[in-house]
């Protein structure tokens, strides 16, 4: 992106996510502080709850319309909506102007507000073109090899492949391997994991072995739910692989356990630690 | 048509007309709109793949590619001893039938003329065309050049020209429409049989031919 | 045949234990996915060519009966004829019926598609005609009595050793008796059986990938050449197809057919890509002395009348389920019907009714994938959603994932609730995962943890009250 059409940062509001906000607060405060970094003025509304992607992929539009309004409402005033998923960001980029075709008074405000919301690398890098190596905090340390998986929303509805590895690239110690087939599915789904699975498990088994092959110590991804699923069954499977969101990394705030492992057991996010996993 | 298959293409037609949001279909070809028949009758191609300006080049690597030999003739007497020699040299020995259209050259008496009966092992054939892009030939039925010498013979020859070697599918295909009548059938061939049904590893000699080869000759066919 | 698509879950569920299942589908990435890929590299203009075949079919599809009744006049300009079906039963009626008429004993067939949504084969055997199916893989499937489970490789799911074994049983009457293991023999052994079976059959069917309303033309791809065979040598031939394969011209069928193998197989050009049309003409040698073409609707209208309507796009080229992941974790036969994949998963529900289907739209992560490779630009994804929306209006999705779904989304609407509905209940999973960092079992994550374990949350607490402690601590601090 050329510097004449580059944003200014502005105020940005936080979508931070279910999975974030039940699952990994930490994933929510490392991308406060890489939006700060990048001279965004940060604000987190109070009544976001989801995106409504469950009900949306469901097939129940009216619930997933009942809670898209409740996420227009609390983020329409702002600049920039940033969400640390890219499944979330494509609900509300993607999804949300579909979901009220015909409404004369929902549909230009669902348009406006896609037309502001962003995933967190690629409003870094594709927004602001925020330039890594000045935004990476020195702090941001992670030795050893990494793997990274591209989660399919991100990747498919909103191109999202080359940023977090732009920014990884600026990650003092990180040396990133790529698996094979890494834009394929990790069987994860929403609500497909529980409804089927079986089918899951053989998809998260296959993925899980991918990232075995790579002998990388770590995998990484921007999305939460594929996060879960590689971590549980990573960790079903008493594999020493640790699995963090790729802002965690990016803002230097590993000094938490791995997802799935045990609290504060990992006191140097450098190594990783014996027995977290048993 | 009996009368329920008249019932039945009335209903499908109506079912599209009520899909489309129209009152009533056509009922017959003579009530066709001026913009479809225009978008027939225009022959408008699409965007082509780019293959370069070295025609018979590219047509040469891409049959190579699919597994079909290509040895240059000097001239349309040179193809008897040619077959020979390919025959002889892969070790084909068994009966032969060749086209109407190559009728006329110094075949040995035993060869066949006409269409495949099955029995052949070889078979000899002209084409219509043969295309660049896919390194396709390009066979046109008709009483002098009869498909099933393309199909059931397991090795199949081809006498092809160098005036005869078009870019793109597009230009075979118009080659054919200038064909009067149009020939009942037209063929594509682009390599020897294959299949890839039992474990997805190519296999060849399906159901056709096991060999193809091309005999390229200058300039164009006889008339 | 009989759609199974309801036990699509038992179904899945017994294929994934299926080891040889397995090591056949592994086939399917190194035969299909590498070679797509590979083919598609070396053609920079392939999005254009894509983003023009997609219009070209749009507006096919809003010319629809135009096209079809172009098309037919120009078949019987060619000497050809043409009959119609509203629905399977229809098209097997009248394909029984021709084969009557001209005394058939024995109909050789190439692969239909659409023959299969009808079951013509079982409409012949009850006539007490014999069909036999000479594309290889069909091949197999029929002596194994099964449904195919792939649309351009129907016997994906059978190792080699499967094979042997059926030849094996099913060639010992031709004198062939020893079981042969190598490809390449197997492969013979079947071209020798089906010549034979060629030669002596009365009637050839076979499907068609275009039809060209331009020259009356139908356009058959099979890299086999059994296809050809079947059009070639029994005295009588009949085309089968649906009536979305219309195309004005011989440019239009030239520019799809550069996306259809390429997407199909990797390759640039299928081996054999025949345009026919009529029966033999004064003075040829051979083809047949009669020509049928039978255009079938069986729901295809319904679907231009819809909001599936872009479905009508598919070119079938399989490339949507080679790149499934469920697909290639289950396998064809789970689908329970003609069609298998995300094509299928959008197919099968409109033809046979989403009730008998209701499991196959869910069956699906949305990866988008499928999408992604579509020649066509088919929104695969999009299309499964409005089938989900169908399950839900009808109340079709199991109870426990109504109210479910239900409960949540009323809270998720109502924020307050939910901050503090949530906040309870990751102070109180925290508490409880502290000692692991995840949960080996959890009452009612039994789908969940049935193969993964489950992270415990990480903060202790929701990170929106984490961060309200934040910042009422610094605007203390202040």
């Amino acid at each position: 992106m050329s510097p004449e059409t580059q944003t200014t940062p502005g105020t940005v509001g936080l979508f931070v996510t279910c999975l974030v906000d039940l699952q990994r607060p930490n994933v929510g405060f490392a991308s406060i502080r890489l939006l700060e970094a990048a001279g965004c003025k940060v604000v987190v509304p109070e009544s976001q709850t989801c995106c409504g992607q469950p009900a949306y992929n469901s097939g129940d539009n009216a619930s997933a319309q009942r809670i898209a309004r409740n996420v227009i409402e609390a983020f329409e005033g702002l600049d920039h909506v940033v969400a640390p998923s890219g499944s979330c960001a494509g609900m509300i980029r993607e999804h949300f102007p579909e979901l009220f075709e015909g409404d004369a008074e929902w549909q230009p405000r669902a348009q406006a507000l896609a037309e502001r919301t962003h995933e967190l690398t690629s409003f870094l890098i594709d927004v602001l073109g925020a330039d890594p190596a000045q935004l990476i905090p020195d702090t941001a340390r992670f030795d050893g090899i990494v793997t990274y998986h591209d989660s399919c929303s991100g990747l498919r509805e909103l191109g999202i492949k080359e940023q977090p590895r732009a920014l990884l690239a600026s990650v003092t110690g990180l040396d990133l391997k790529e698996m094979d087939d890494t834009e394929v599915c990790c069987g994860f789904g929403g609500t497909f994991c529980v409804k089927y699975p079986d089918i899951s498990e053989r998809m998260v088994s296959d993925k899980a072995a991918l990232v075995k092959a790579t002998g990388a110590g770590a995998v990484l991804g921007g999305d939460m739910g594929c996060l879960l699923n590689i971590a549980g069954r990573l960790s079903r499977l008493d594999q020493d692989v640790r699995v963090y969101h790729v802002a965690e990394v990016l803002a230097g705030m590993t000094d938490v356990a791995p997802i799935g492992a045990v609290n504060n057991a990992i006191a140097d996010n450098g190594k990783a630690n014996e027995g977290t996993r048993r | 048509m009996t009368s329920g298959e008249l019932a039945a293409r009335e209903r499908v037609l109506g079912r599209i007309s009520a899909a489309l949001g129209r009152e009533r279909s056509i009922a017959s070809v003579d009530q066709l709109p001026a913009d479809v028949s225009d978008r027939i009758s225009r022959h408008q191609r699409h965007t082509l793949p780019t293959i370069g300006d070295d025609l018979v080049g590219r047509l040469i690597t891409q049959m190579e590619a699919v597994l079909m030999s290509v040895v240059r003739l000097q001239s349309r007497s040179d193809v008897v001893e040619a077959v020979r020699f390919y025959c002889a040299s892969e070790g084909i020995d068994g009966p032969m039938t060749v086209s109407p259209a190559l009728a006329d050259l110094d075949w040995p008496a035993e060869t066949g003329v006409g269409a495949a009966s099955g029995v052949e092992l070889t078979s000899v054939t002209p084409c219509l065309a043969a295309v660049a892009e896919t390194g396709s030939v390009a066979l046109a039925s008709h009483a002098a050049t009869p498909a099933t010498l393309n199909f059931l013979p397991d090795n199949h020859i081809i006498v092809l020209y160098e005036n005869q070697v078009v870019a793109h599918v597009d230009d075979a295909l118009a080659k054919m429409r200038d064909l009067d009548p149009l020939p009942r059938a037209l063929n594509f061939v682009t390599g020897p049989s294959r299949t890839g049904d039992i474990e997805q590893t190519i296999e060849i000699g399906a159901h056709g031919p096991r060999r193809m080869h091309v005999l390229l000759l200058p300039g164009d066919p006889p008339v | 045949m009989k759609p199974e698509s309801l036990a699509f879950s038992a179904n899945a569920s017994r294929a994934l234990l299926d080891e040889d299942l397995k090591a056949a589908l592994s086939h399917v990435k190194t035969g299909f996915v590498g070679k797509r890929l590979e083919a598609i590299s070396v053609v920079p203009e392939w999005q254009q060519i894509r983003e023009e075949a997609a219009a070209l079919k749009n507006h096919v599809l809003d010319n629809l009966d135009h096209y079809l009744v172009a098309y037919e006049a120009s078949v019987q300009r060619n000497g050809g004829h043409v009959h119609w079906a509203s629905d399977g039963d229809e098209l097997a009626r009248v394909v029984v019926d021709i084969c009557t008429q001209a005394g058939a004993r024995t109909v050789a067939k190439g692969k239909t598609m659409v023959g299969e949504e009808a079951d013509v084969n079982g409409a012949l055997e009850a006539a007490g005609i014999e069909p036999i199916e000479t594309d290889l893989g069909e091949y197999i499937i029929q002596l194994a009595k099964e449904p195919p489970s792939h649309i351009i490789a129907p016997a994906v799911h059978k190792t080699k050793e499967q094979v042997a074994d059926l030849f094996h049983e099913h060639h010992q009457q031709y004198g062939l008796t020893e079981r042969l293991i190598d490809r390449g023999a197997l492969v013979n052994e079947a071209r020798t059986v089906l010549r034979e079976k060629f030669r002596v059959a009365d009637v050839g069917i076979t499907g068609a990938n275009f039809l060209i309303a331009e020259t009356g033309q139908h356009v058959l791809v099979t890299n086999e050449g059994n296809g050809d065979l079947t059009s070639n040598l029994p005295r009588v031939q009949i085309v089968v197809v649906g009536i979305e394969k219309v195309v004005p011209t011989l440019e239009d069928a030239s520019s799809l057919l550069r996306l259809l193998a390429r997407s199909a197989t990797g390759q640039h050009f299928s081996n054999y890509t025949s345009l026919m049309s009529g029966p033999k003409r004064e003075g040829d040698l051979d083809g047949p002395d009669a020509f049928h073409v039978v255009l079938v609707d069986n729901k295809r209208t319904e679907m231009l009348a819809g909001d599936l309507k872009e479905m009508l796009r598919c070119i079938r080229c399989g490339a949507c389920m080679n790149h499934c992941p469920v697909y290639g974790s289950v396998g064809g036969h789970a689908y329970g019907w003609v069609y298998p994949g995300p094509m299928g998963s959008v197919v099968t529900p409109a033809i046979i009714g989403v009730e008998k289907a209701k499991d196959l739209p869910h069956a699906c992560t949305l990866n988008g994938r499928c999408a992604e490779v579509c020649p066509m630009s088919i929104p695969l994804p999009k299309l499964l959603r409005r089938h989900r929306q169908t399950t839900f209006e009808r109340g079709l999705q199991s109870a426990n994932a109504r109210y479910g779904l239900g409960l949540w989304a009323w809270a998720a609407s109502r924020p307050k609730l939910y901050r503090g509905l949530t906040r309870m209940s990751v102070s109180l999973l925290s508490r409880l995962g502290r000692r692991r960092g995840h949960f080996r079992r959890l009452p009612f994550a039994g789908g969940w943890t049935q193969a993964r374990d489950l992270p415990a949350p990480q903060g202790g607490s929701t990170f929106m009250s984490l961060y309200a402690q934040q910042r009422s601590a610094e605007e203390a601090g202040q």
